[in-house]
């Protein structure tokens, strides 16, 4: 054990003079006081000192003696270090000479407490006059703190650059335009597609300033990205025409959303541009395909209301002006033609309300549904009954939100589908029932008929996709395509339903309206 | 004797429109037009009291006839009832626009006619010949 010194009894001067015992001591307290962990040894590896940092590492548990530098001189310093980094400290130090003393080496010690510590030793030999060595000195330095911020960091970089591969990687796989920019015009970052519109790569146009890359012209865009920054409110589904740098014209629609910097408070705003072009041209396509379709309806309608009227009319003169010469049977025929002239009447106008195919061009309201079922069941009972057969109609009251004429198209080509599919050996049976759930009536048209076949079961709604078995039989195949068209025009659905046994099944949904009662 | 035109592709159409007016007025002289082609032409050479206009025909349309007769100055005042099948607000609209003094739709019945051929003599005949 050394003493010791008092510093502040001695005079700085005497300091200066100080005589070797002394001056040895001082240099032994200052060794000792030293956080690194210091030992000298022989070219044999015989401690010949060591400081108390480093007697007090490497001493036991419990064993006073132990902990001292005394007990550590004339040791094996070998026998001191770990068994697997032995042959490592000998090939260190067997590689210092006169021109290179110096070397560095790393090891980890598991500490009393369990802890890993990473020590960094600095292995100096000390080498005479004529060049042979005769001592080692050995400095180790606690660097686990360091090494554990080291390796946390190399691992938080290596997260960094994880996160940004992949940010850069989701970027550039968006198909729309981003772009990430200041309040200064500073493009922060943007997407592949977005410097491909640019006419640039996505490096040469990150960090800088749009007015570096097209001048004057960036005004526009800086002074609508400064509106939507001030006003802190984001820009969403502005569409406009655009030049790319192809030259074709084309649109766009942009959302421009601003924050503030997390960290920082700075302005920022994020656009998004959405090429929209494409979706344009469907839009102008489909309404001039509306426009056309709605003007051919148009004259179709007038087309067919002309001598639809003539037919009308001229039954009228003859029943007025003919009576005396035309039989009973004959009043009775025409009278039925002028009912047939009514009614397909009503039908042209609808049809053509239809064709216009806006929810608001057919007049939909509240619609006692079973009135229209019982007069279409009606009018074909007597049909029916001299085929043997009969038609059920649901005793509910259906009151649905929907448009009568349209309606009664419905029920009418399901029934008279109904009655044309029949299978002629047996008495035919149509049902017609209902069912309310969830606000809406599911109404059920089934019969024992030849049914359809399972392969045109999912064409039977399509326009001329009347099953082709049955193709002899009369039927435009427009009939279910229509059903189709008004039942969803009524916001319902409509479904061939399969059935196990014979006959076929057909369902479509209206929404309930309230009763009056 | 007093007449009036009636231009009308549809020859039942203009047949019913002719046997209403006789109807209501049988001292009456109908002149009538398949097409509007010589609608000017023969206003001038007829000097009918007025004449009856379908608005859908083939090639020249009533809108393009009833632009011809208020361009020539010699028939600019002659009176131009339009009588369509259409009952389309842009077709009225339209024959306002280009003129015309009076917009009828075709009836579905011939009662409907009757009420029609009396609407135009009483635009026609007892305005210009008041008692």
């Amino acid at each position: 054990m050394y003493e010791s010194i008092e510093f502040s009894r001695l005079d700085r001067r005497e300091l200066v003079k100080m005589p070797d015992q002394i001056m040895h001591r001082e240099y032994h307290s200052i060794l000792d006081s030293h956080p690194d962990l210091i030992c000298r040894f022989t070219r044999d590896y015989v401690v010949r000192f060591v400081n108390r940092t480093f007697a007090s590492f490497f001493g036991s548990d419990g064993v006073s003696e132990e902990n001292t530098p005394e007990f550590f001189i004339g040791k094996d310093l070998i026998e001191v270090v770990q068994k697997g980094q032995r042959h490592r400290l000998k090939s260190k130090l067997s590689q210092l000479t006169p021109e290179s003393p110096q070397t560095e080496m790393r090891s980890m010690r598991v500490a009393k407490t369990g802890e890993e510590i990473i020590l960094k030793w600095t292995l100096i030999g000390l080498f005479d006059q004529e060049g042979e060595l005769y001592e080692y000195q050995a400095a180790g330095r606690d660097i686990t703190t360091e090494f554990n911020l080291t390796q946390a960091l190399e691992q938080r970089n290596q997260d960094l650059e994880v996160l940004q591969t992949e940010m850069r990687l989701v970027l550039d796989a968006m198909p729309n335009k981003i772009w990430y920019k200041d309040d200064k015009n500073i493009i922060l970052k943007l997407n592949e597609e977005a410097a491909q519109s640019m006419g640039m790569d996505v490096k040469s146009v990150e960090g800088a300033n749009t007015y570096d890359l097209f001048g004057d012209s960036a005004k526009t865009y800086h002074d609508d990205d400064l509106k939507v920054i001030n006003s802190g409110k984001p820009l969403l589904g502005y569409v406009e025409r655009y030049t790319p740098n192809d030259g074709a014209m084309g649109w766009v629609q942009t959302d421009k959303i601003p924050f503030d910097h997390p960290v920082t408070g700075e302005k920022r705003i994020l656009v998004v541009s959405t090429d929209i072009t494409e979706l344009k041209e469907q839009e102008a396509l489909l309404k001039t395909i509306n426009k056309n379709l709605d003007d051919f309806a148009s004259l179709t309608s007038h087309d067919l209301q002309a001598p639809l009227r003539h037919i009308g009319i001229f039954a009228e003169l003859l029943q007025e002006e003919c009576a005396d010469n035309i039989s009973e049977d004959g009043k009775e025929y025409l009278s039925e033609i002028s009912d047939g002239v009514i009614h397909m009447r009503g039908l042209i106008k609808s049809f053509l309300k239809f064709m216009r195919a806006s929810p608001e061009g057919v007049d939909i309201g509240r619609l006692n549904l079973t009135e229209v079922i019982t007069k279409v069941c009606k009018a074909r009972e007597q049909d029916v009954a001299n085929l043997g057969g009969e038609i059920r109609i649901p005793q509910d009251e259906i009151i649905v939100r929907g448009e009568s004429v349209l309606l009664e198209q419905v029920v009418a080509n399901l029934i008279d589908n109904a009655i044309k599919y029949r299978d002629h050996t047996r008495p035919i049976k149509i049902e017609v029932s209902a069912k309310k759930s969830l606000g809406e009536w599911r109404i059920t048209v089934s019969d024992n008929g030849v049914g359809v076949e399972r392969n045109f079961a999912p064409h039977v709604f399509d326009l001329f996709g009347r099953a082709k078995p049955h193709a002899h039989r009369e039927g435009s195949g427009v009939g279910l395509a229509l059903c189709k068209r008004i039942v969803i025009l009524h916001g319902g659905t409509i479904a061939l339903i399969e059935k196990q046994d014979v006959g076929s099944e057909f369902m479509f949904t209206l929404k309930a309206a309230q009763s009056l009662e | 004797m007093r007449k009036i035109l009636i231009i009308d592709d549809d020859k039942t159409d203009r047949l019913l429109i002719k046997k209403a007016l006789l109807k209501v007025e049988s001292d009456l002289e109908i002149i009538e037009l398949a097409s509007g082609r010589e609608a000017v032409s023969t206003i001038k050479s007829e000097s009918p009291l007025a004449t009856l206009l379908d608005i859908r025909m083939p090639g020249i349309d009533g809108f393009q006839v009833l632009k011809a007769i208020r361009e020539d100055t010699k028939t600019r005042s002659h009176p131009v009832i339009m009588v369509s099948g259409s009952d389309e607000t842009s077709d009225k609209s339209m024959a306002n626009e280009f003129g015309a003094d009076g917009y009828l739709v075709k009836p579905d019945s011939f009662l409907g006619y009757g009420e029609l051929a009396q609407v135009i003599y009483k635009s026609v005949f007892e305005r210009l010949q008041p008692e």
